[in-house]
């Protein structure tokens, strides 16, 4: 079951953010975005979605920012 | 504005990927200086309206996003984040028609093939980072990392 809690998603982002200036992947969960819901939630990698219009957020996020 | 029937044709499936997958997102005067804007709902539940100008040489320049509420942003020390023209640990990149112009896609890595939709999927990502600003006070490239070019 995906997590839409705030502070595990925030937290992801935090984790992935120094995952990604390490060169290394993110394990165990990726950010999925559920389009009927608008939120943001960390599901198990390896698990499919729930849902095939659910986006993983992951991918964008890993881009980074232009600023 | 005049579109040529090539960006008609990439606005309209522009509009169907919108509206599949960020239906509250509207169009404003789509035959003049369009523009595309919705509310986000961050997982803490706050609001933030963001609007996405559609620059006219549409897909060949880079859109410029900005935050239209709460107006003004305000961040973690209650400053009011658009006296500053840019401020990349906040990942803001300047100031348009008085709102916060946030970072998205580097303009020299810019691709045709990139879709409006993509643009405001790092739209919501920032407004959940900026959340996790609010909350901690760290600012926003702790969440979010710089763009890198290849």
């Amino acid at each position: 079951m995906p997590n839409s809690n705030e502070n595990a998603v925030q937290t992801h982002l935090r984790d992935l953010r120094k995952h990604v200036e390490k060169g290394k992947s993110v394990p165990e969960q990726q950010l999925i975005f559920d389009p009927s819901t608008g939120q943001l939630a960390l599901a198990r990698t390896e698990s499919r979605p729930l849902d095939p219009d659910t986006v993983v957020a992951d991918q964008i996020a890993e881009e980074g920012f232009f600023s | 504005m005049g579109w040529t029937n090539e960006q008609q044709h990439r606005l309209l499936m522009e509009k169907q990927i919108l509206s599949k997958y960020f239906p509250q997102f509207r169009w404003i005067d789509p035959a003049g200086k369009a523009k595309v804007e919705g509310v986000f709902h961050t997982n803490a539940g706050n609001s933030y309206k963001i609007r996405v100008y559609v620059p006219s040489d549409f897909p060949n320049s880079t859109p410029d996003m900005v935050v239209i509420s709460p107006d003004p942003l305000l961040d973690y020390d209650r400053n009011d984040l658009s006296d500053e023209d840019t401020n990349p640990d906040m990942h803001i990149v300047g100031v348009k028609d008085g709102y916060i112009k946030i970072c998205h896609y580097h303009p020299g890595s810019w691709q045709p093939s990139i879709t409006l939709y993509k643009v405001l999927f790092k739209g919501r990502i920032w407004v959940e980072a900026f959340d996790a600003h609010l909350k901690t006070g760290k600012k926003l490239d702790k969440y979010l990392h710089h763009w890198v070019n290849n």
